[in-house]
């Protein structure tokens, strides 16, 4: 028995919504950049992980010495800071669901390796917690 | 010295500094000191330390005054009763990471969330206790994988709610065995309604379900949510609550499915995307239908054609129901195999025995025949007069039952899917959909299904689902934090595929999981049957009956589909009311992302608070006196088709009519005591 035009075109749909669907993580890096960074186009968006991912995504920022950087930091999992002792500064306690993304300002003189880690304990993953930011020198 | 001596003499002091520490850790704490606070409070303030920690609420002190300090061993529940007009001031630390308090109706979300972060202690209050009843205290902070399941307990004497519900529970009893009783001779429940028979809305509808179209839509919109359960449960945030896969299926699913049971039956196999991949490979055809199968076309094990295999799975996932729930990476792993098994079962035979054999949901049969729907022949003397019955056999334009059923004389929704083939396959459109009291036909299927052979395969589902109902209430919202701890095998984080090693278990925990598993086990499958097996043989030695022991229990079990459906819809609302706002905001987020996909239109998730939250108890009470009600009139009428007499069928109700009101007190002393 040929098929008709109706199962063709149920085919057709079946096919386009399974492969759309199963397709979707291909697009996960464009869409998460176009939703979170919609907030603060201008902030390198930073996302908390507690014990997981790494801690940090991403885990390595790089900047320039003397230029001023926004991050907005984004708690994902558990209620986290994002702290850079170098600067002694911190975002405090994001809280997921409760409060907003913390946005800072960042502004490093010195060329070199800066660490920053999450202050708020949360389990024993927590120490473990820890992201770069590469503070690269000279001239653009 | 005797070395014996010299033994003693340090043995002695180590037992005496071991017996007495934890008296000493309570008091030289210095956040548990009142002294420490130079706060004075009144005479008649009551001074609760609560120590917020993963799982749950500790009472840790309780300070009368500013003098009095009591220490309670609260290891196990987190449990406060007060008395109406108390005064109560909360100190609230975390001995962990970052947690929550709130409690309904007296520190509502809605007022904002109070975060308690590590190293403070934070007070609330003094709170006058001026409303008598339950409240829980919820921590609403995402704080780790068990976040969801950490609740304590407020009572607030005199908890008048819980003692009239208990009393109405027992009301409720009595008036169904009085209301029986004056009308001994009637047959309750018999009344039906012809749903494509009502003019208009009856002819579109069956236009509508005679359409293949109509099924494909709804499977193929539920086939893409269902992929996108996978994708997010494997790739999203490790989270459940902010997940997908956990929200849309552990909370808007599962609360759904309940509902749709009681008020449409199958409704949700009709819909149910796991065994279409599988049926329509069989099938070689999605909407036509085709004549040929790519099947093998053997023939389904006879031993096999059962509910064994679907009441273990059931019991099975229940036993994981905590992990389940709160992990994406299991939500998605199970789901895969739901898709997976289908196909292969269909290569094997292209019929639906999957769903009447293996599907761990197949209980939304054994419930299906307390629904208030079913697809039942509209003349049953045509059926019997036509000759060639394409319903079974198949026509050009729709298939024979896919569930193996002859549809012209079912009178037994268990095992109809309500796929509507035989709609479309009937040429003589003698298929229809007829409204009906809830359980109308369980009397003669239960007469059915303990004539010959005893069917325990439904029996033992209706064990499972009855006490499983019960002990669902009692962890998602229950305070034993214990429990809880073991049935999640001591695991802190949440997971998804690239995290799925923080979930390996340690020798310790597996031996908490197993005491877990035993008593639900236990309970589900030796003592709560072993429990209605002595009011069976109660019932029928004061029914004075010749019926066997084992045929009145099988029989009587089949009263727990209405009842145990209506617990179980009992459960949804809780779980719905609570938990609303995060399948919302899955579908804003689905992969936990933090994004907002409506954010353009201006529309923001939602915070979680619960809805109607002085309400909640009001709200799940119903569900269980009407469960009570359904369960005592159709042991009756099952009784009335077992005995033939109306007599025997209204003593062995009575007896049967204790162990109802027994369960029905439990639950209501779960959600409201
Ligand atoms: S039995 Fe299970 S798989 Fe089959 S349609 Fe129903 S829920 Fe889906
Ligand atoms: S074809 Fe079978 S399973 Fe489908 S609706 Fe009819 S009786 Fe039910």
């Amino acid at each position: 028995m040929r098929r008709g035009l109706w199962e063709w075109l149920a085919l057709i749909i079946v096919l386009l919504t399974v492969g759309g669907v199963l397709l979707t993580p291909l697009f996960i890096p464009f869409l998460d950049q176009y939703f979170i960074k919609a907030e603060h186009p201008d902030a390198i968006v930073v996302k908390g992980y507690v014990g997981q991912h790494g801690g940090y995504e991403p885990k390595i920022i790089k900047v320039r010495a003397n230029e001023t950087v926004r991050i907005a930091f984004y708690a994902m999992d558990l209620p986290q800071s994002l702290s850079i002792d170098a600067l002694n500064l911190d975002t405090g306690v994001v809280v997921p669901e409760v409060t907003e993304e913390k946005v800072i300002e960042v502004k490093f003189t010195t060329p070199g390796i800066y660490v920053f880690r999450n202050t708020v304990p949360n389990g024993p993953m927590s120490p473990f917690q820890i992201g770069y930011i590469v503070v690269e020198g000279g001239q653009k | 010295m005797k070395p014996s001596v010299i033994l003693l003499l340090l043995i002695l002091p180590t037992i005496l500094l071991v017996s007495s520490a934890p008296t000493l850790a309570s008091s030289i704490e210095p956040w548990l000191n009142p002294r420490a606070y130079n706060i004075s409070y009144g005479d008649d303030v009551l001074v609760y330390y609560v120590e917020d920690f993963q799982f749950g609420f500790r009472v840790r002190a309780i300070q009368k005054g500013n003098v009095e300090i009591i220490y309670p061993q609260t290891e196990f529940s987190a449990r406060m009763v007060f008395q109406k007009g108390d005064s109560v001031v909360f100190r609230v630390k975390t001995i962990d990471v970052v947690h929550g308090f709130n409690i309904f109706h007296y520190l509502p979300t809605s007022e904002g969330t109070n975060v308690i972060v590590p190293g403070e202690v934070y007070e609330f209050g003094p709170i006058l206790m001026n409303v008598p009843g339950k409240f829980k205290i919820r921590d609403p902070v995402p704080c780790d994988a068990l976040n969801p399941f950490e609740y304590g307990d407020i009572v607030v004497e005199p908890n008048n709610i819980y003692y009239n519900l208990l009393l109405m529970t027992i009301a409720t009893a009595i008036a169904t065995l009085l209301y029986i009783t004056l009308a001994l001779n009637r047959t309750f429940i018999s009344r039906e309604l012809d749903l494509l028979g009502i003019p208009l809305i009856g002819g579109f509808l069956r236009g509508l379900l005679k359409w293949r179209g109509s099924t494909f839509l709804l499977q193929l919109l539920n086939l893409a949510v269902f992929l996108l359960i996978i994708i997010a449960g494997l790739i999203g945030n490790p989270t459940g609550g902010m997940n997908f896969s956990i929200t849309v299926v552990w909370v808007l699913w599962f609360a759904a499915v309940e509902f749709m049971i009681f008020f449409g039956g199958r409704v949700w196999c009709t819909m149910c995307p796991m065994p279409v991949l599988g049926e329509w490979i069989a099938r070689r055809r999605i909407v036509e239908v085709s004549r040929k199968w790519f099947s093998l076309n053997r023939k389904w094990p006879e031993r096999l054609d059962n509910m064994w295999i679907s009441a273990m799975g059931f019991l099975g996932i229940s036993l994981f129901i905590v992990w389940i729930t709160t992990r994406p990476i299991a939500t998605a792993i199970l789901f895969v195999f739901m898709i997976l098994i289908p196909i292969f079962l269909h290569l094997y035979n292209p019929k639906r025995y999957f769903c009447r054999s293996v599907c761990p949901a197949n209980y939304i049969g054994y419930h299906a025949n307390a629904s208030i729907l079913a697809v039942r022949a509209k003349d049953r003397e045509t059926c019997v007069r036509h000759r060639t019955k394409e319903c079974a056999s198949g026509s050009p334009t729709g298939y024979g039952c896919p569930w193996e059923l002859y549809p012209g004389g079912n009178n037994d929704s268990t095992y109809c899917g309500q796929c509507f083939e035989c709609f479309r396959s009937c040429p003589l459109d003698n298929m229809t959909l007829k409204l009906r009291m809830p359980g109308r036909d369980i009397p003669k299927v239960a007469l059915q299904k303990t004539t010959r052979k005893i069917r325990y395969d439904e029996v033992w589902m209706g064990f499972i689902r009855f006490s499983l109902a019960i002990f669902y209430e009692l962890i998602f919202f229950g305070t034993y934090n214990k429990l809880k701890d073991w049935a999640d095998m001591n695991r802190t984080w949440g997971a998804n595929w690239a995290s799925v090693g923080v979930l390996t278990p340690t020798v310790g925990d597996l031996a908490d999981w197993f005491k877990w598993a035993i008593l639900v086990s236990g309970i589900s499958l030796i003592l709560f049957p072993a429990i209605f097996y002595t009011f069976s043989w109660a019932a029928k030695k004061v029914a004075k009956s010749e019926i066997s022991t084992n045929r009145i229990f099988a029989a009587f079990s089949y009263s727990l589909a209405p009842y145990g459906q209506l617990l179980w819809m009992s459960f949804a609302v809780a779980l719905f009311l609570v938990n609303w706002a995060r399948p919302l905001n899955s579908f804003l987020d689905p992969f936990g992302f933090n994004w907002d996909v409506l954010a353009n239109v201006g529309l923001d998730k939602f915070q979680w608070h619960p809805l109607f939250e002085d309400q909640i108890i009001m709200l799940e009470a119903p569900f269980v006196f009407a469960g009570l009600f359904l369960g005592i009139i159709t042991t009756y009428n099952i009784g009335r088709e077992l005995f033939r007499d109306a007599k025997k069928a209204l003593k062995s109700t009575a007896v049967m009519t204790i162990l109802y009101v027994l369960c029905a007190l439990i639950v209501i002393w779960i959600i409201a005591g």
